[in-house]
C-alpha cells in the first residue's frame, strides 16, 4: 500500500500544484494528438493460380488523430477516437518477399470505446481500460505495376485489389495525466482482433489476420 | 440526455466518415520501368506470329488475341504488342523492320540440326535471329530470348533412332553438326547405350555454350541492360515426349522409358548448366523455366491447372490433323484450335465451357495461353524482385 501510494505521488508532482478540473461525472474531454497504427499481420496463401506461400504484409501508418469522452460517472466513461483517414502500403510477403509495393489502402477505423478511469475522480494520474467494438473501414485501395505484373495483368487490364471492412472488438489501455488545471496528457494502446479477406480483380482471395496495434498520444481540455 | 446525443453525433460522424471515404479501388497502370522496345528471340513458344498465328490456342476475338509469356512480360514494360520481324509467306521470310519479336517457331540454337531447313543463316537459326537483331538493339531495350528445346528433341529422335548402323551413322552425324566429328567418335568409340548417352550430354552441354556466346556477343556486348534468358523446361513432360516414352515403354519396358527420360532430363540439365555458366558474371537473368516448369508439374491445382497430360486441342472436331497428330505446325490444328470452337465443343468429361483454360498444353509441345500466363507472371515476379518491375 504504502508502495503504490509512493507511485501515486509521482504523477502527483508532475502535475501542476493548482488544483486540477476533476474527471468527474458530466465532464467533456476533447485531444488531438497522434496515433501509429501497426498491423501484426498473419497472412495466409493466396488463392489459385498462385506460387505456394503468396503472401502479404501491412506497413504502419501514422496521422493526426484525436477525440471525445465524456464521463458518464466518476469512474465510466464513453471514448470515441477520431484521426484522419490512415493510408497502409501493403507489400509483397512469403513466395513474393522482395518484390516491394504491391499496393495500398485508406482506412478509417471508427471505434466507440466504454471506458473505466481508475482512481479517484480529482487524481491528476489515472489509467484506465476501455473495451469497444470498431468498424474497420477499407477503400481507395491501389494496386501498383508491380501487383499487375506478377498476376499476369497488363497496363490495359491491370489487376486491382480491395480489401473487406469489418466490424471487430477493441481493447484498451490508457492514462491520463493532468498538466495544468484543464490539460491533460492522454497515451493509449489499443489492439482490435481482426480478420479480413483481400480480393484481387483476377478472383483470387487473400485471408489475413490484420490484429493492428495503435498507439495514440494526445493533449487534452476538459471543460 | 442533450450530452449524449453529442456523443451520439460523434460516432455518427466517424461512421459516415468511413462509408464515404471517397475514393474507390483502382491502379498505378504506369510501369515500372518502360522499355522503348522488347526484343525477343527464340522459337515457337515465343513466336509473335511468323507464320501468321501463334503455337497456342487461338483467340476468337481478334481484338483481343491472347498473349503468350513474352508478350506479357513486354507488356509490362509498357510495350503492349509484339509482332513478328521474321513474316514466312510460304516459301521464303520477309522482314519486318517496324516489329521486334525475332523468335521463330522451330528456332533452334543449332539449326543444322534441322531436318528439314538446316542452315546457322536462316530465321529458324537462333544465333541468326541475334545477329540480325543485334545492329537495332539500344542499351535501353528490354531483350528476352530462349532456346534449346528443340535442339534436345532432335538429339532425342536422333539418339532413339539410333538402333541401327545407318541410325548410328545419322546420329553421330548430327552431334557432329556441332561438336568435332573426332570427338563425338572419341566419346562413342564402340558404340553403347551409354556411350551415345554420354555423347548426346556433350552435345547438350555446347548448345548451351553455343547460346551463351551468341547472347554475350550479340546482346550483353551492345550493353543492354535488361536481359531475360529462359533456360529449357523439362521437355520429357510433354504430351509428345510422353507419347514417345509411352512407344519406349510398350516396345522395350518401363525401366528403359524411365532410363530415356533421366537421360533427357540429364541432357536438359547439362545443356542450362552450361548457359548459366557461359552468362556467369554478366548481367543476364536467367529465368529457370526447368524448375518454375517442375513446380508446376507437382501441383497442377496451385496453379488452377485440371490437366496438365492431354492437349486441348485435339478434343475438338479438325483439332487433330490428316496426319494423325495434335500440332499446331497444321493449318487444320491452327484453325480447328480456337476458343469459340473449344467453348462450344465441351469434351467428354468436362463441364464447363471454360474447361480449356485449365489445360496445361493446347497441342502436344505447346502451352496454352493459361501456362503462357503463369509462365510470363513468374518471369515478372523474379523481374520484380530484381526491381525492373
Amino acid at each position: 500500500m504504502k508502495k503504490t501510494a509512493k507511485l501515486l505521488l509521482i504523477p502527483a508532482l508532475l502535475a501542476c500544484a493548482a488544483a486540477a478540473q476533476a474527471q468527474s461525472a458530466g465532464t467533456w474531454m476533447v485531444r488531438g494528438g497522434g496515433t501509429t497504427i501497426k498491423p501484426n499481420v498473419s497472412s495466409g496463401d493466396l488463392t489459385a493460380p498462385s506460387l505456394v506461400g503468396t503472401k502479404a504484409s501491412i506497413d504502419s501508418s501514422s496521422r493526426f488523430s484525436g477525440g471525445i469522452t465524456y464521463m458518464v460517472d466518476n469512474n465510466f466513461s464513453i471514448d470515441v477516437p477520431l484521426a484522419v483517414p490512415f493510408q497502409h502500403d501493403i507489400s509483397g510477403d512469403g513466395a513474393i518477399l522482395g518484390v516491394g509495393k504491391i499496393g495500398d489502402v485508406k482506412a478509417l477505423p471508427a471505434t466507440v470505446l466504454a471506458q473505466w478511469r481508475f482512481m479517484e475522480p480529482a487524481s491528476a494520474f489515472r489509467p484506465y481500460v476501455g473495451v469497444g467494438v470498431t468498424y474497420a473501414a477499407f477503400y481507395g485501395a491501389r494496386s501498383t505495376s508491380t501487383l499487375t505484373a506478377i498476376t499476369g495483368g497488363t497496363p490495359s487490364n491491370p489487376t486491382t485489389l480491395s480489401i473487406e471492412s469489418k466490424w471487430a472488438a477493441s481493447v484498451q489501455l490508457g492514462a491520463s495525466l493532468d498538466i495544468g488545471k484543464n490539460w491533460f496528457l492522454d497515451a493509449n494502446y489499443t489492439y482490435t482482433p481482426l480478420s479480413t479477406r483481400t480480393t484481387l480483380s483476377s478472383g483470387q482471395t487473400l485471408d489475413a489476420k490484420i490484429d493492428p496495434s495503435s498507439f495514440s498520444l494526445a493533449i487534452g481540455y476538459k471543460f | 440526455m442533450k450530452q449524449w446525443k453529442w456523443a451520439a453525433v460523434a460516432a455518427g460522424c466517424v461512421v459516415v466518415l468511413a462509408g464515404c471515404g471517397g475514393a474507390s479501388d483502382g491502379a498505378n497502370t504506369t510501369p515500372k520501368t518502360i522499355a522503348p522496345s522488347v526484343k525477343v528471340f527464340g522459337d515457337s513458344i515465343m513466336d509473335s506470329g511468323t507464320f501468321g498465328y501463334k503455337f497456342t490456342i487461338q483467340s476468337a476475338d481478334p481484338a483481343n488475341p491472347f498473349l503468350i509469356f513474352p508478350e506479357v512480360v513486354a507488356a509490362n514494360f509498357g510495350v503492349p504488342k509484339l509482332c513478328p520481324f521474321f513474316n514466312f509467306n510460304g516459301t521464303t521470310f520477309l522482314p519486318s523492320a517496324a516489329c521486334t519479336s525475332y523468335a521463330v517457331a522451330g528456332g533452334r540454337v543449332n539449326n543444322l540440326s534441322n531436318t528439314s531447313a538446316p542452315g546457322n543463316t536462316l530465321p529458324w537459326s537462333i544465333t541468326y535471329q541475334m545477329a540480325v537483331g543485334s545492329a537495332s538493339l539500344a542499351p535501353t531495350d528490354v531483350v528476352i530470348i530462349d532456346g534449346g528445346g528443340n535442339d534436345l528433341a532432335d538429339l532425342t529422335g536422333a539418339y532413339l533412332g539410333a538402333t541401327t548402323p545407318a541410325g548410328i551413322g545419322a546420329y553421330m552425324t548430327m552431334l557432329g553438326t556441332l561438336l568435332p566429328p573426332a570427338t563425338v567418335a572419341a566419346i562413342i568409340g564402340t558404340p553403347t547405350a551409354t556411350s551415345m548417352g554420354t555423347a548426346a550430354g556433350a552435345y547438350a552441354q555446347a548448345v548451351g555454350q553455343t547460346l551463351a556466346a551468341s547472347i554475350k556477343a550479340n546482346v550483353v556486348a551492345k550493353g543492354v541492360a535488361k536481359v531475360v534468358v529462359v533456360n529449357t523446361t523439362d521437355i520429357t513432360t510433354t504430351p509428345r515426349f510422353q507419347a514417345i516414352l509411352g512407344a519406349v515403354a510398350a516396345a522395350s519396358g518401363s525401366a528403359q522409358s524411365a532410363a530415356v527420360q533421366g537421360a533427357v532430363r540429364a541432357w536438359t540439365q547439362a545443356l542450362n548448366a552450361s548457359l548459366a555458366q557461359g552468362l556467369a558474371g554478366t548481367n543476364v537473368q536467367i529465368f529457370d523455366l526447368y524448375t518454375e516448369g517442375a513446380k508446376i508439374t507437382a501441383t497442377p491445382g496451385q496453379f488452377a491447372l485440371t490437366n496438365i497430360t492431354t492437349p486441348a486441342c485435339p478434343k475438338v472436331t479438325g483439332g487433330i490433323s490428316s496426319v494423325g497428330l495434335a500440332a499446331l505446325d497444321y493449318g487444320v490444328t491452327v484453325q480447328a484450335c480456337n476458343s469459340a470452337s473449344m467453348s462450344a465443343n465441351i469434351p467428354v468429361g468436362e463441364t464447363s465451357a471454360s474447361w480449356w483454360k485449365s489445360y496445361a498444353f493446347s497441342d502436344q509441345f505447346h502451352p496454352t495461353p493459361a501456362l503462357h500466363q503463369l509462365i510470363g507472371q513468374a518471369i515478372n515476379l523474379q523481374l520484380a524482385k530484381a526491381g525492373w518491375l
